[in-house]
């Protein structure tokens, strides 16, 4: 295990104007969040797992690695992808409290669980997986993207390193496990 | 080396750290799904898919076969009008908001 590819994704950008033209024009400065690819991963093929030959997509989707966040956020379409399934995959945890979480401004219920999850990247590497806490987020009107929390097994003992891409026109994040 | 005849310490060289790198051994329809998703992430932040934004997209063999805000209902539709396996649609959120 050593290291995956992050993708750097603009989710929006922020204007400003340039005053260095004559008629000054407006200027987009690109906000980009980087994207793990993360698998949920049946428990009863932790041992030797290996990702699937041909991906399995229904398990896969895209999470913000969101070093602001301390746990990993589930949405809705995503977690029930596997809840009651024939072997419970998600462990769930008994909250004391009911009390929601804000995220984007936005007030969100969840249960609490563990999953198991693996990461991979987009040339092909992967990580093995990892028991995770997670927020399983109740339905919303608008579809809301998962995040990857600080958390996560995934960001333990490792570090992400931002580069810049020799054309300088993106950013690129690797997530590495410094342990080599 | 060293005086003492033991060789230095030397770190490895970046190369030799890629090559400890862990690869997936995909299938032809695995890679055609990594590919599927490549395609997606580098017109991503193009705005390919801005008219998609708030709602997932299907993609396959870099074609948008569909986009709805319910992703199972998305997969399931685009599975049952292609005839594609659901693990072979690469789906995606499009969360992209250009402000004005």
């Amino acid at each position: 295990m050593a290291r995956l590819l992050l993708e750097a994704r603009v989710d929006f950008s922020v204007p400003y104007v340039y005053r260095g033209t004559t008629p000054p024009t407006t200027v987009h400065v690109p906000c980009y969040h980087p994207y793990i690819r993360l698998y949920l991963v049946p428990p009863a093929e932790v041992v030797g797992w290996q990702p699937p030959q041909d991906l399995g997509h229904a398990r896969l989707f895209d999470a913000i690695v969101d070093t602001g966040a301390s746990l990993t956020n589930l949405p809705h379409d995503v977690w029930t992808v596997i809840d009651g399934t024939s072997t419970s995959e998600i462990r769930w945890l008994e909250r004391t409290e009911s009390d929601p979480i804000h995220i984007g401004g936005q007030r969100h219920n969840f249960r609490l669980g563990r999953v198991l999850l693996a990461a991979m990247d987009w040339q092909g590497r992967w990580m093995p997986p990892a028991w995770t806490t997670v927020r399983c987020l109740d339905p919303t009107d608008e579809p809301i993207p998962a995040l990857l929390g600080l958390l996560s097994p995934f960001l333990t003992e490792r570090r992400q390193l931002r580069h810049v891409d020799d054309d300088r026109t993106r950013p690129v994040w690797w997530l590495e496990d410094p342990r080599w | 080396m060293h005086p003492n005849g033991t060789p230095p310490v030397v770190p490895p060289p970046r190369d030799d750290f890629r090559s400890d790198d862990l690869f997936m051994e995909l299938n032809d329809e695995g890679k055609a799904a990594l590919a599927d998703a490549n395609w997606v992430n580098e017109h991503y932040s193009l705005g390919t898919f801005d008219e998609f934004k708030g709602q997932y997209i299907a993609v396959v063999d870099k074609k948008v076969l569909g986009h709805d805000k319910n992703l199972k209902r998305l997969r399931e539709t685009v599975s049952r009008e292609t005839g594609i396996s659901v693990n072979r649609i690469v789906t995606t959120l499009i969360v992209r908001k250009q402000t004005a």
